[in-house]
């Protein structure tokens, strides 16, 4: 038996920096579990992204108004979440960014998923999602490659998405204005996300005020769900917003110029 | 799901003597792999690898930096991967910094000429600038991925808003631009 040791890899995937790590204790092959969660997360990358014209959401995108086609596993997966999320938000989470709420939709049939344009300018992203999604996707093919169906140590993090399996790993919180940070949270077995809006920031919320800031974390049992509520924490203003409690979620609103605490 | 809120620790502006400093974000540092094993995760069929170090003359470092539109350094070390005699293409480590962050990676090239992968070496990321960065990277030396680590603040993770990796993407172009450079002038097999 080998020592028990921590592997960390990172490589640029999402347009970010992706880390898997896992806490060994016997001789798992830590390689090629890597591999599988890494192949899952350029599999997710390929199906999701806004520019590969091939993807889903680039077919959609460029789709004529009355279009339906099927999707793969991992845009139904997405979007049947997104469909869900916008609906019970009453319309705070919306991946149309704006051009066409409601003109989208999904139907089941054969064991496939179709999706439905019903208007020419609704476009998709799944910028507000996506990443959150591959990132339970990678942990997934991490922990199965690892051979432990039930749960292991490790973690994937997706420049600040992040899912932890069965190890307690400190989050530190980035002071966005500073650059470093400092020690925030003590996280098992669950996913974080944190999103700023704001000047100078990269993500933008559509229904904010203008050169308003707004800097949000969420936990919750999976990182597709705390990387979605952030927008409908930062849009709402409200830790207490219920679609949290629904999805076993705690919220911060972090105090601008606060780096940690 | 459990969390539990790390407890605030004393102020940085106590601990400063006379606070005489604005209180500076602790850094955060993540040692990957060594270039040693990064070059192994790259070509795991390479059997050998041989250290070359090229220069290139300041003709070619000015034509570089104007077609790629970043700074090219004129010395250049690549790993040449080779395999029963055959090469099988060459792993070069550069490193990029961003706003508050410094990356240090490394991208594998097959003897093709086409990016294999990419690996992260080490992510640091710290409050202000170099003169700091220096400091606190010390405490990181001759650590490695292999080492045993005590599980604990070792394996903290952060989160944000997220970074982009643009600045790794623009090091690799770079890379490749160099490399494919060092080949056309017959130096590079």
């Amino acid at each position: 038996m080998s020592a028990p040791r921590t592997v960390r890899r990172a490589r640029p995937a999402l347009g970010t920096i992706v880390e898997t790590g896992v806490h060994l204790t016997g001789d798992e092959d830590a390689e090629a579990a890597f591999g599988r969660a890494w192949c899952t997360v350029a599999e997710v990358e390929r199906a999701l992204s806004v520019f590969d014209p091939r993807s889903d959401v680039a077919r959609f995108n460029a789709a004529p108004a009355g279009a339906s086609f099927p999707v793969g596993a991992h845009a139904a997966a997405v979007l049947r979440f997104a469909r869900d999320l916008e609906r019970e938000s009453d319309g705070l989470f919306d991946v149309t960014l704006g051009t066409g709420r409601g003109h989208w939709s999904l139907e089941f049939e054969g064991g496939r998923t179709y999706i439905r344009k019903h208007a020419g300018r609704v476009r998709i992203d799944l910028g507000g999602i996506g990443k959150g999604y591959a990132v339970d996707a990678a942990f997934d093919a991490l922990v199965s490659g690892l051979g432990r169906a039930g749960g292991a140590a490790c973690w994937v993090n997706a420049g600040g998405d992040i899912r932890v399996g069965d190890i307690e790993v400190p989050i530190w919180l980035r002071d966005e204005e500073g650059g470093g940070g400092g020690p925030w949270l003590s996280l098992s077995d669950g996913a974080i996300a944190t999103s700023r809006y704001g000047p100078g920031a990269r993500s933008h919320l559509a229904g904010a005020r203008a050169g308003e800031v707004r800097h949000v974390s969420v936990a919750a049992p999976r990182c597709m769900w705390s990387d979605a509520l952030t927008k409908v924490v930062a849009l709402s203003r409200r830790t207490d917003h219920p679609l949290l409690r629904g999805h076993h979620a705690v919220a911060w609103l972090h105090p601008e110029g606060a780096a940690c605490h | 799901m459990r969390w539990r809120r790390i407890p605030a620790s004393v102020p940085w502006s106590i601990v400063a003597p006379a606070a005489l400093l604005p209180a500076p974000a602790p850094a955060f540092a993540v040692e990957y792999l060594t270039f040693d094993e990064a070059q192994a995760a790259l070509f795991p069929e390479a059997q050998s690898f041989d250290m070359v170090e090229f220069t290139l003359d300041e003709a070619a470092r000015q034509k570089l930096q104007a077609g790629l539109g970043l700074p090219v350094r004129a010395r250049w070390v690549i790993r040449v991967a080779r395999r029963g005699g055959q090469v099988v293409g060459a792993a070069v480590v550069d490193d990029v910094i961003g706003k508050f962050d410094r990356i240090t990676f490394a991208a594998g090239v097959g003897a093709d000429g086409a990016l294999r992968q990419v690996e992260i070496l080490a992510y640091r990321e710290s409050h202000g600038g170099e003169v700091r960065l220096q400091r606190w990277r010390s405490q990181f030396a001759g650590k490695t991925a292999a080492s045993p680590l005590r599980v604990g603040d070792d394996i903290a993770n952060i989160s944000g808003a997220t970074l982009s990796c643009q600045h790794v993407t623009d090091g690799v172009r770079r890379i490749l631009a160099v490399l494919d450079t060092f080949r056309q002038a017959g130096k590079l097999p």
